[in-house]
């Protein structure tokens, strides 16, 4: 099972998928563009004023829309920080 | 570790660990997690122990209303209020009433009852069985058959599920958990429940009750949404395309197209029944629609009122064509 926060644009593909082993970023106009990352990979997460969630690997960092009044992107966006969480206080251990 | 800014990659700076802004354009973020900070790694979900802190739950005296932090294993014991000196047991207080904070204050389910608390202490409504619980919104020893457990894993007794129970808006579910879900005005305050109307999550400053019970953010309070929900344009727009139908079939009616078409008695009650197929029983459903896509308690546009009412006035005709030959 996996939860996925779409911000798809007539040009634009764009999408979060967070699934049990990691999440998955497509920003693309056409096909691949597609990366994977584990969820201790991930360094920081913000959130803008106008509800773009970011989220820092390294030196790289991807932005996707959100809809704070969409349960389902909620949904998403708690559990992405909450396995990110979970993986640092694994990784610390 | 740095935290980059998502606009121009450039610095952020952070501020008290919640809230980064970008040394270069100022821009603002809400910091949602950060490897480099130390209380981003610490567990903050409820319920997982962090040096005593998720053990604490908050409870409030019932003389003055002065809120403590008290481990949860003194529930049910007695404590002694520092502000007023008065004696309350010490019970959760609901999460739900606690504002600010983060949810490692959210409130610990009420454990049962230790021994020796339990020991001379009954249920308040069955004097003959020992106490068990306590409940979560009045401190009321309660047995296991008064217990009410909620999606929390607290205990009510039956008067606080019944007022729990009513204190929600129709519609709403009582097992909606907003554990985690925070207000879409403020990031740090945990919402207590959905916006009517946009379905944003609000917190209690946030929460306006309309008459009839209707819960709504302060968004749309000051400014109602006018647009109509998805349900509500597709009855809006079948009604509309129904009464165009309708007003095209009475329109042929009335122009006596369909005069001389039929001379027999059987093709006179063929064309009956056609016209009721075709014109009369979509101006039904056309008007059921109409009315349908009204709201009773938030601001209709015009356009819902026009499909109402021209569906109603087809209706009325056709109703009144049927009268005048049934009587002809």
């Amino acid at each position: 099972m996996s939860l996925k926060i779409s911000a798809n644009t007539f040009f634009l593909r764009r999408y979060l998928e967070i699934d049990s082993s990691g999440i998955t970023f497509c920003e693309t106009a056409a096909l691949g563009g597609t990366r994977t990352f584990r969820f201790d990979q991930v360094d920081c997460v913000l959130m803008s004023n106008d509800n773009v969630l970011s989220f820092q690997v390294g030196q790289e960092v991807f932005s996707l829309p959100t809809k704070p009044r969409k349960r389902r992107h909620q949904e998403a966006i708690e559990t992405f920080v909450r396995e990110v969480k979970r993986a640092a206080g694994a990784r610390l251990a | 570790m740095e935290m980059l800014c998502p606009e121009c990659l450039g610095p952020l700076e952070a501020r008290d660990g919640r809230m980064a802004r970008c040394t270069l354009h100022g821009g603002h973020y809400r910091v949602l997690f950060w490897r480099g900070q130390p209380w981003t790694t610490m567990a903050h979900e409820p319920g997982q122990s962090i040096t005593g802190l998720a053990n604490r739950i908050v409870s409030k005296c019932t003389h003055c209303g002065q809120r403590f932090k008290i481990l949860a294993e003194h529930v049910g014991k007695k404590a002694r209020c520092k502000i007023c000196q008065s004696e309350f047991v010490v019970a959760p207080f609901p999460s739900h009433l606690v504002s600010g904070g983060d949810s490692s204050q959210a409130i610990v389910a009420s454990a049962p009852l230790t021994a020796q608390a339990t020991k001379g202490r009954t249920c308040v409504r069955h004097a003959n069985k020992p106490a068990e619980y306590v409940c979560a919104r009045c401190g009321s020893p309660i047995c296991a058959t008064c217990s009410f457990p909620q999606a929390s894993g607290s205990q009510l007794c039956p008067d606080c599920v019944n007022v729990v129970a009513t204190a929600l808006a129709p519609g709403e579910r009582a097992s909606e958990d907003f554990t985690g879900v925070v207000c879409a005005h403020h990031p740090n305050v945990q919402a207590v429940r959905r916006c009517a109307v946009c379905g944003a999550p609000m917190c209690a400053t946030c929460d306006f009750e309309l008459p009839g019970r209707v819960h709504v953010c302060p968004t749309c309070v000051a400014a109602p949404r006018q647009g109509l929900s998805g349900k509500r344009k597709g009855y809006l727009v079948w009604s509309y395309v129904l009464a165009a139908w309708c007003t095209l079939g009475l329109a042929v009616i009335f122009s006596g197209a369909l005069a001389g078409t039929v001379e027999s008695q059987a093709g006179v009650e063929v064309l009956g029944v056609i016209i009721f197929l075709l014109i009369f029983a979509p101006s039904i459903i056309g008007t059921a629609l109409g009315f349908a896509a009204l709201e009773r308690r938030l601001a209709n546009p015009a356009s819902v009122w026009v499909a109402a009412i021209w569906n109603g006035i087809i209706l009325a005709v056709l109703l009144l064509l049927v009268i005048i030959g049934s009587f002809s």
